[in-house]
């Protein structure tokens, strides 16, 4: 049995580092937010690194006090050299750091092409989903919370506006989130990876029925896609039953 | 310019350094940016502290012993009784009154009207005592400049 | 007999109690109002907190309306802010710092006394909110518009929560101007500004940081007044106004008070590590530039609290805020160096310091995080930020508060506090942080947002904000032994003398508490240690022989004795 070499050793650790720290995340079920879990696997990994040098030595530091003669130890005021050593490495980490960021940030603010648009309009306390394409609307109010389609593999675009104060539209396993402001729009694309279900929920609060203002977006493959929408289309009231009166709203939020 | 800068003492340049850096990130942030708001409130920022640096650095002619690197000090305390006020209720009147005037700003405008008493007996004793201390301490002010450090000793509010 | 006359007719002139304390212009007196009464804020706050983590223990709303729990959490969230961190921090300096400095009060007495009576009203007129019909203000700590528009929240609480704020505001204002005069001309002669002690210098650069940063919330105040009451706009998007700029205002405040009550909070350990270390701090001047440098970058990078609204420049505030790791891991290892080769003393005020190294560096590290604003799309307005924010904040002001008040106890009273009950306050405070916070992080990361009275029973969250609550009883029984080392200590005889711990600042040099007029007489000021100065020339020790160089010199000035 040989000892794995010191090099060896330490990607294993940062391994295993990353590994424990994207456990605490959701798996990524969008393009961007898989870009967002690889950087924050090496944040995570850089973080247990830096935690563990903070802690280790300021546990020697500890223990090797109670080693210390009676009377005065000697009077150490500063070490230029090392203050620089423990300046100079966190400024070049930091830098690295930002490097990472700035590539992360322009993958997953990049804009695709194709695909669909969504309008979303958060109001207190619901969510319109409007694909301008079609003409369907989708909208829903806490006790039957609205819920969208959106197809596997291509970029949604999204328009995010709201009608009365700051919300926040956040779909955890995207590992995303836009507030939405009021008379300020914002756009942003996601590209869903996996079919599935995928709970949202308003993330700004919003006042008192914040935490019931939920949604969920069901990604489904091309061609159910287009049916889902051609039935919507044919039936607007299967679409507004399906989410509650959109009349409810304290103001019409559908175009 | 450089040369006077380097010639103030630290408290100055504490002041003098924070101007620049504001002025500086101001300035990039701009240009990044474009964004009004935070600009603005990064200019003022830089604004304010050269103000307070110039200010200081006018000030600074007068002597100036605590900035003095030979000066050691030491021995018994120098008793500077005739500035430490004593008890006083005036800034209790004063505090209250703007309080009441602060409510009167949800409740109403009448509170304003009675936050006005309190205040006024407030001001007038606190002004009182401020003009009795300035009158006592005049004749010693030379003596007390020493530990202003370029302060007059009783710009008390 | 010819000591204890004088005392005697002291007595006989003294006032009433309670007129000594409402009339007092002794920064003492006004710093013990400023303590106890922050304190008072922290217990309620804390409390309040307790009722709120019970509301969450389970999924399903059991306990208060979501009317009360939105009270709650704002009203919480205020008050440790802005009437516990900041006033506490003003509390320990008003004692110290003219003391430190060897002043015999602060350069403005009657207007610190003022600050006092602004802050204590200020909070109290926040309170009032709950004996309103309409309830407290319930539009968070934040206050954003257009949420806090007249339209949306037309209770008088946030009416009384806005001029609650404008009092406290005026407050720190006024109390910053005092103590950068108190420290610029009151301090004694010897005393340079590279021989002032590290608390009074972080006091500095925090009171500078006020000055800066507070007249921004009050504008934002005044706006949203003007908008509630006087038919104003600017913060309504449908007749012109911005609803981004008031997130501008208040953060360009609220992220440097994030440091103005964590800035004097690293003075105090600065103090502590030194003192129970046995040795000077190391890299004194690196220490002093490194907080100028937080306090610097602080105030470049409000908008890191907004990433997420697709409006700010993300590179510019990433960058900025990244860097802020820098000084602040500068501290932390020269505490470490401070530590290192020293003789420690492990009494209660030097483990909760110690307890600060490992507990703040999960949330200096987390905060690098979710500077990054890809990972923040993620984590912001989840209770992995609730986590972080809290992990920072009680990571510095919690336990340095701790550190400072069991540290300075006895120059305030002449009393210890038990030594035993400290460790047990400690013990507690350091698991139920640990159980408090860390299952917030995972809930956070799974996506959990903030302020929610409830969440569904298919998140799968309940078992985690379980032990959360577990953990907030556990911190909320933990401080019950310092309230009984406290009331125990009051009643117990004055053993502490003047210099309990071998002190390095003047504060240690006068009588515990120390007379009306601070000192009788002072040390010779040679150094930011004059005590500890004066205490070796008394022993007879050459301080060459232990390493001690005449002054502060340039950085580095001690390298060759590292080596060894």
């Amino acid at each position: 049995m040989s000892m794995p070499s010191l090099a060896m050793r330490r990607t294993m650790f940062l391994a295993l580092a990353a590994l424990i720290a994207n456990g605490c995340l959701p798996v990524p079920a969008t393009q961007q937010g898989r870009q967002i879990a690889d950087l924050y696997g090496i944040f995570a990994a850089g973080s247990i690194v830096v935690a563990g040098i903070v802690w280790v030595a300021a546990s020697v530091a500890l223990l090797g006090s109670r080693r210390a003669k009676e009377g005065l130890p000697r009077q150490v005021s500063g070490n230029l050299v090392v203050e620089g050593i423990w300046t100079a490495i966190p400024l070049v980490t930091v830098l690295a750091l930002f490097a990472l960021t700035v590539a992360t940030l322009s993958g997953v603010d990049a804009r695709g092409s194709g695909g669909v648009s969504l309008h979303v309009t958060a109001f207190r306390w619901g969510w319109t989903f409007t694909y301008p394409d079609s003409g369907v609307a989708i909208s829903g109010l806490p006790e039957s919370p609205p819920e969208i389609v959106v197809p596997v593999g291509e970029p949604v675009h999204v328009t995010l506006d709201a009608t009365d104060v700051n919300h926040a539209f956040f779909v955890p396993r995207f590992l995303f989130k836009r507030d939405a402001i009021p008379g300020r729009p914002t756009t942003f694309d996601f590209l869903v990876q996996e079919a599935g279900t995928y709970p949202g929920a308003c993330a700004e609060y919003c006042g008192v029925f914040h935490a019931a203002m939920t949604f969920s977006v069901r990604a489904v493959s091309r061609p159910e896609f287009d049916s889902w929408l051609a039935s919507a289309r044919s039936s607007p009231s299967a679409a507004a039953s399906a989410g509650g009166s959109p009349s409810a709203s304290p103001s019409p939020s559908v175009p | 310019m450089i040369e006077r800068l380097r010639r103030q003492p630290e408290e100055v340049l504490f002041f003098a350094r924070s101007a620049a850096f504001a002025l500086v990130v101001a300035t990039v942030y701009w240009f990044v940016s474009y964004e009004p708001a935070g600009t603005t409130l990064l200019g003022l920022f830089g604004v304010a502290s050269a103000f307070a640096a110039i200010l200081l650095a006018r000030g600074q002619r007068r002597a100036a012993p605590a900035t003095d690197p030979e000066a050691i000090g030491g021995g018994p305390f120098a008793d500077e009784s005739g500035r430490v006020p004593t008890q006083t209720f005036a800034p209790l009147q004063v505090g209250s009154g703007l309080a009441i005037a602060g409510l009167g700003l949800v409740f109403g405008p009448w509170l304003i009207l009675a936050a006005l008493l309190p205040i006024a007996l407030g001001a007038v004793t606190w002004l009182g005592s401020v003009g009795a201390e300035l009158e006592a301490t005049e004749h010693s002010d030379t003596a007390l400049a020493d530990g202003m450090a370029g302060l007059p000793p009783s710009v008390d509010g | 007999m010819s000591a204890s006359a004088p005392a005697v007719a002291i007595r006989r002139t003294e006032p009433p109690a309670l007129v000594a304390w409402l009339a007092t212009t002794d920064h003492k007196r006004i710093g013990v109002l400023y303590m106890v009464t922050a304190f008072g804020f922290f217990l309620l706050a804390g409390l309040m907190a307790m009722v709120m983590r019970s509301e969450l223990a389970q999924p399903g709303q059991q306990i208060v309306s979501a009317q009360t729990y939105d009270q709650l959490f704002t009203i919480h969230g205020t008050l440790m802010m802005l009437f516990f961190a900041t006033p506490l921090a003003i509390g320990f300096a008003n004692y110290i710092v003219p003391l430190q400095i060897g002043a015999a009060d602060m350069a403005f007495p009657r207007l610190n006394a003022l600050s006092y009576w602004l802050f204590l009203f200020g909070g109290v007129i926040v309170l009032l909110g709950f004996l309103t019909t309409s309830g407290a203000a319930d539009i968070g700590w934040t206050g954003y518009a257009p949420l806090s528009e007249v339209r949306y929240s037309a209770n008088v609480g946030v009416d009384l929560w806005i001029v609650g704020l404008a009092l406290s505001g005026a407050s720190s204002i006024m109390g910053a101007v005092n103590f950068i005069a108190t420290i610029y001309a009151r301090r004694a002669p010897g005393m340079t500004m590279f021989r002032m002690p590290i608390f009074t210098w972080n006091m500095l650069v925090t009171a500078t940081m006020i000055l800066f940063a507070f007249p921004a919330i009050t504008g934002a105040l005044a706006l949203l007044y003007i908008d509630r009451h006087l038919g104003g706009s600017f913060f309504d998007a449908s007749r012109g106004g911005d609803p981004i700029i008031y997130q501008h205002l208040f953060w360009f405040f609220g992220h440097p008070e994030v440091y103005i009550v964590a800035i004097p909070f690293f003075g105090i350990v600065s103090e502590i590590f030194p003192v129970f270390s046995r040795k000077p701090l190391f890299g004194y001047r690196l220490v002093i530039l490194a907080t100028i440098l937080i306090a610097g970058l602080s105030m470049t990078v409000w908008a890191h609290h907004m990433f997420t609204t697709g409006r700010v420049n993300l590179p510019f505030f990433s960058i900025m805020s990244l860097l802020i790791a820098v000084p602040t891991g500068i501290k932390i290892f020269n505490w470490i160096a401070t530590m290192w080769g020293g003789r420690l003393s492990l009494r209660v005020p030097m483990l909760w310091a110690i307890g600060l190294i490992y507990v703040f560096t999960i949330g200096g590290i987390t905060g690098v995080i979710v500077a990054s604003p890809p990972l923040d799309y993620q984590f912001q307005d989840t209770y992995f930020v609730v986590a972080h924010l809290h992990n920072v904040i009680i990571g510095s002001t919690v336990f340095a508060g701790f550190a400072g008040i069991y540290y300075w106890f006895p120059k305030f009273t002449g009393r210890f506090l038990s030594e035993r009950l400290g460790r047990l306050h400690f013990a507690a405070w350091m698991v139920g942080f640990a159980l408090t916070f860390v299952p917030q992080y995972q809930l956070g990361a799974e996506g959990m947002p903030r302020r929610i009275v409830d969440y569904a029973v298919s998140t799968g969250w309940g078992a985690l904000n379980l032990l959360s609550t577990l953990g907030a009883f556990l911190l909320g029984l933990g401080t019950i032994p310092f309230l009984v080392a406290v009331a125990l200590a009051l009643r117990g005889p004055a053993t502490a003398g003047d210099d309990p711990w071998g002190g390095n600042s003047l504060e240690w040099a006068t009588s515990s508490p120390p007379p009306h007029h601070n000192f009788r007489r002072l040390p010779p000021i040679r150094s930011e240690r004059p005590v500890f100065d004066e205490r070796l020339a008394r022993a007879g020790i050459d301080p060459a022989a232990v390493g001690v160089e005449p002054d502060v010199g340039p950085p580095g000035a001690g390298a060759a004795d590292v080596a060894e």
